[in-house]
Formats: C-alpha cells, sequence, structure tokens
C-alpha cells in the first residue's frame, strides 16, 4: 500500500499536464470563402471529424509534436491517449476516419498551398504562404 | 428429463456464439494473423524512414482507395477466489490461474473505396479464447452522400452503448474488461441490416441520430446445445449529443426471439396441457427484449468521467429483467491515466408460484416438482453483482498501451451473478481478479 501511494504521488508531482500549452497558434484555411469567424468549440468538433464546414479537411501533426501537444491541450481539451482511443473508436465502428497527419510544420504548409479545403494549425510565427487567412488565433 | 435442465450457465451459454468448427479455426486464424502483422511491420517501418515529402505522396496517390488498419491487445491475468466455490471462473479466469488466453485478440480491418461516397469494409477478428468465435465481425457497403449522413447495409454491430460496437478494441476505452454489468455477453452484437447516422452541428454543439435495422440468424449456445436463434425485427435508436467536454448518449434496442427451441419449451408445453397457461406463460422462451440506455462521459486535459445507466426489459425467461450501471471517474497525467470505477447490477424474473396440486396424479407431482426445481435454478441464475476496480493506463508510445487492473466482484447470495456456477445456497461467490493488458492499434 505505501508503495501504491509512492507510485501516485511520484506521478502527481513529477509530471505536468500542459506542458506546451503556452505556444501560440494560428488556425488557418487557404480560402477566402471560408472567412466566417469559428469558436474554439467549433474548431475543436472540426478536429474530431465532425462536419462543420462543407468540405473542409482538417490537417494534424503526428503524435508527439510539440505544436500539436499545444494544440491538444488548448482546443481539444484532452490528452493524446484519450483523443487517441476516440479515434480508435470511431475508425473500427466505421464512423469517420482520423485527420491526415502531417510529419511536419513545412507539410501542413505545403499541403495549404496545394489544396483549397485544407484547415490546419500553425505556430503563430510562421510565415503564412499566399492565399492562406488566419481563422482563429489561439 | 426435466431434471437435466441446466439453467444454471444459460447467461454464458446463450452469449457465446459458436461454430461447430470453432475448436479447429481459432487458433488457425490467430496464428495467421499473428504471422501477418509481423510481416506487415516490416513495411512500415521502412515507410517510417521516408522523407515527408515521399510519405505525402505515397499516402496521397492512387493506392489510397484501399487501406488496411487494425487493432490487437494481449490480456493476462487471474482471479483469487475470497468465497464461494474455488472452482468457479470468472471472465473464463480459474482460481489462481494466471492465463494470456481468455481475452488476447487481434484484428484487421479492410476498407476498400469505390469513390468519395461509396466504401467496402471488412473486420475480421481472431480470439485466442476458443470460446468465442473468430471470424468477421463486420462486412458492409457504406454510403455517405454528404458529410453529414452515412448509411450501412450488411453485417454490422449493434451499439447498444458506448463502447459496445468497440468492445474488441481494448485501446478505445479505459478498462481492460468492460463492467460485465453493463456489456452483457449474451446481447449478441452482430446483425445483418442497415444502420443509418446523421450529424448536425447546432453552434458550438453536435447531435448525431443514429437508427439500425435488421435481423439476427445464427448458432448459440442454449442450455448446453448449439441452437439456432432467429431475432426478428431487431431496431434501435441513438441519440448524442456533444458539447463540448461532455457527451450525453441515450439509446433504445430492441428485438423479438421467433424461433429458439429449449428443454424449457417442454416444460411450458406441459404446463399448458396441464392446464396452467399463466405458469406456463412465465417460462416462455420467445418474445420481446429490449434494452434502454441513459450515458454522460466528461473529458478533460486533467479528469474524466463516463457514466451509463441500462435497463433491460425481456419478455423470455432465459433473459431476467435488469437494471445495471457503471461509473468511472479518472485523472489523466500526460500519458497516464488513473481511474477508478463502480459497477452494479439488480435483476428481477417475476416467477408465479406454484399452483399445481400434489396427489391427484404422479404426472402433476412430477410437473410440479420439476416447476419448482426450474424456478429455483431460474432465481440463482440471476446476475446480480457489484465490482469495485482500480486501473492504470499508461499509453507509452503513440498508438500502444499498458494497463493495469485489480478488481473486486461481489456476488448477490444464492444468485450466480456473472460467476460460471451459482453459489451454494446461502453463500456468495466474490473474487478479486488481476488483470495486465497490452493494448495497440496500427
Amino acid at each position: 500500500m505505501r508503495l501504491l501511494y509512492i507510485i501516485c504521488l511520484l506521478i502527481l508531482t513529477c509530471t505536468t499536464p500542459l506542458a506546451g500549452v503556452s505556444e501560440k497558434l494560428n488556425v488557418v484555411i487557404n480560402s477566402d470563402s471560408f472567412n466566417k469567424e469559428l469558436t474554439q468549440a467549433q474548431i475543436r468538433n472540426i478536429f474530431l471529424g465532425t462536419p462543420l464546414l462543407k468540405g473542409v479537411k482538417p490537417v494534424q501533426l503526428e503524435q508527439g509534436h510539440p505544436v500539436r501537444k499545444a494544440f491538444n491541450a488548448k482546443v481539444i481539451g484532452m490528452t493524446e491517449s484519450r483523443i487517441s482511443a476516440y479515434w480508435a473508436q470511431m475508425r473500427f465502428s466505421g464512423t469517420r476516419q482520423p485527420p491526415f497527419e502531417a510529419k511536419s510544420i513545412d507539410e501542413v504548409l505545403k499541403l495549404l498551398q496545394q489544396d483549397q479545403k485544407i484547415i490546419a494549425y500553425i505556430p503563430e510565427n510562421t510565415p503564412l504562404p499566399e492565399g492562406t487567412i488566419i481563422l482563429v488565433s489561439l | 428429463m426435466y431434471s437435466s435442465l441446466n439453467i444454471q450457465a444459460k447467461s454464458e451459454q446463450v452469449l457465446c456464439r459458436r461454430s461447430p468448427y470453432k475448436k479447429f479455426i481459432a487458433p488457425r486464424v490467430f496464428k495467421l494473423v499473428v504471422a501477418f502483422l509481423i510481416l506487415g511491420f516490416i513495411p512500415l517501418n521502412t515507410l517510417a524512414n521516408d522523407t515527408p515529402d515521399d510519405k505525402t505522396k505515397a499516402r496521397n496517390n492512387n493506392l489510397d482507395w484501399l487501406k488496411t488498419s487494425g487493432f490487437g491487445r494481449i490480456v493476462g491475468g487471474y482471479i483469487d477466489v475470497t468465497s464461494g466455490n474455488e472452482d468457479l471462473r470468472f471472465v473464463d479466469y480459474e482460481n489462481k490461474d494466471f492465463s494470456f488466453s481468455n481475452q488476447s485478440l487481434i484484428g484487421m480491418q479492410v476498407d476498400a473505396s469505390y469513390s468519395k461516397k461509396l466504401k467496402l469494409s471488412a473486420q475480421a477478428v481472431a480470439h485466442s479464447n476458443e470460446k468465442r468465435e473468430s471470424g468477421i465481425e463486420w462486412l458492409y457497403l457504406s454510403y455517405k452522400p454528404n458529410d453529414k449522413l452515412t448509411t450501412k447495409i450488411g453485417k454490422l454491430r449493434l451499439p447498444f452503448f458506448n463502447y459496445s460496437d468497440v468492445i474488441n478494441v481494448g485501446y478505445a476505452y479505459q478498462w481492460i474488461t468492460p463492467p460485465r454489468q453493463v456489456y452483457l455477453d449474451y446481447l449478441f452484437s452482430n446483425y445483418n441490416g442497415v444502420n443509418v447516422q446523421y450529424s448536425q452541428a447546432l453552434e458550438d454543439a453536435i447531435i448525431q441520430i443514429e437508427g439500425s435495422y435488421g435481423q439476427f440468424d445464427d448458432d448459440i449456445m442454449v442450455q448446453g446445445q448449439s441452437t439456432n436463434v432467429k431475432v426478428d425485427d431487431l431496431r434501435g435508436v441513438v441519440l448524442k449529443f456533444i458539447d463540448g467536454a461532455y457527451t450525453t448518449r441515450l439509446s433504445y434496442h430492441e428485438g423479438f426471439v421467433f424461433d429458439v427451441v429449449t428443454p424449457l419449451d417442454t416444460l411450458a408445453e406441459n404446463l399448458v396441457i396441464a392446464g396452467f397457461n399463466r405458469q406456463a406463460d412465465v417460462f416462455n422462451t420467445k418474445g420481446k427484449v429490449s434494452t434502454s440506455q441513459f450515458g454522460i462521459a466528461y473529458n478533460s486535459l486533467t479528469y474524466f468521467y463516463d457514466i451509463e445507466i441500462i435497463s433491460i426489459d425481456s419478455d423470455i425467461i432465459t433473459i431476467s429483467d435488469s437494471n445495471s450501471g457503471q461509473i468511472t471517474v479518472g485523472y489523466n497525467v500526460n500519458d497516464l491515466s488513473i481511474y477508478a470505477n463502480y459497477a452494479v447490477s439488480l435483476a428481477h424474473t417475476d416467477i408465479l408460484a406454484n399452483q399445481i396440486p400434489l396427489g391427484l396424479d404422479p404426472r402433476l407431482d412430477q410437473l410440479s416438482f420439476v416447476y419448482d426445481q426450474t424456478s429455483e435454478k431460474v432465481q440463482n441464475s440471476q446476475d446480480e453483482l457489484q465490482s469495485y476496480s482500480l486501473g492504470l493506463r499508461w499509453d507509452f508510445r503513440p498508438n500502444f498501451a499498458l494497463k493495469f487492473e485489480i478488481s473486486r466482484h461481489i456476488g448477490e447470495k444464492n444468485k450466480r451473478a456473472f460467476f460460471s456456477a451459482s453459489p451454494a445456497t446461502g453463500d456468495q461467490n466474490s473474487v478479486v481478479l488481476y488483470q495486465t493488458a497490452l493494448e495497440w492499434v496500427f
């Protein structure tokens, strides 16, 4: 019992669930036709696969990327493990597929230039590709 | 003849679907899928070394029409019987006998897209436990005319409760063994039919409606014998409301069991012949079974909870009316989550008092004896159980999770309570279950 108590104490004191949350982000899209304002809850719903903007495809960074961690903390509001579990349920019940995972910010920028229906998040200080607009700053 | 009735194990028997070839096929399928997975990891690792550009091209090219994915779980554990019969089993675990073979499984899913709107999907699962049927779990054609609407037709799974449709995907939920009181084995989840899902955004919230309709026709174990059971008019509706961190879910499903033959039918027939129609109705094995659910879940960076309350309303003797629920509360710390769970089930079966007169006819005397004996067994076979669990989940790398779970399960006195056997009169079964699991998706 004492061992269990010590383990729990170590877990609670040695880790922080809000790592990376301070990073500033922009949620961007490469199309003038989607210039409506979106709330943080609506951005969350889009990245959880809910059809909010017709034809819009969210792109996220791969697991472990610090920008993704910041986005999860600020917008999704769940830990990576809970999000992964959510997508496992969606995939294997045939409900919906998770967003495409880019390996880097550069790949996100390339995708934004290639496809006008892509919505993505990038660090605040990243230069925007031509035609890209900021939907929300977080 | 009636003394051979074995109602004690009815739930397990009715619920466990198995084919006559199961013993032969299951281990072979399991080995084949494991071999496939080992081979499958080689190209995956190779792809991981490609440049982002190469990978992007590979993922965006025309081969995207065919996607494969999968999941697996290796679950090990044992029970420590703290009271009751030491030979009893729980979730197929035996007393102090560590086993990896009860709940381990592996699954593969293939999605073949004909167009953006039309897709064929198949999912096969190989269980290590020979009592569980391995084979095709899903096989359906889906049509998605727009972002909001999805229709499926084929072999599907019924979404009775929060995780019913992904019960094999342990990575998708917190526990190692979902609460037995809610995730009842005997609710056969496969059916042949249609499913329609519709999602609608309401400002910041989302509302989802899902409807199912179909039928079930397969062999299940009834009273120890493989019996073909047909369920018609299988239908259900699920209403889900998602508002930020909160998800509320309401569901209702029902089906009509119309073709099953068990030894209880013979008892019912004899009661009718003897003029005891009301008593005969008690032992009805054909009729409507319905399930209702209310669930609410909350997920945040630090805390989560998941509450489900369900009700089973049954016209047939082999399934009791019951009210059950589970509450799970957890705390997240980065890749770790600690959780506690409480689950309970209360069952009820109406059995009329024996009004068969004694001493008039030896056949009536025998009928009265069998009536009393069967009534007692039906009452003793009810699943009334309380469970307390404490667990830890560690997502130690993307798509992999390690779990530990300790749970105490206390059966109601004189009730079977999801154990393999009813306790002796005046006694109760209880066990402590220790489990660990490796869960993954790919």
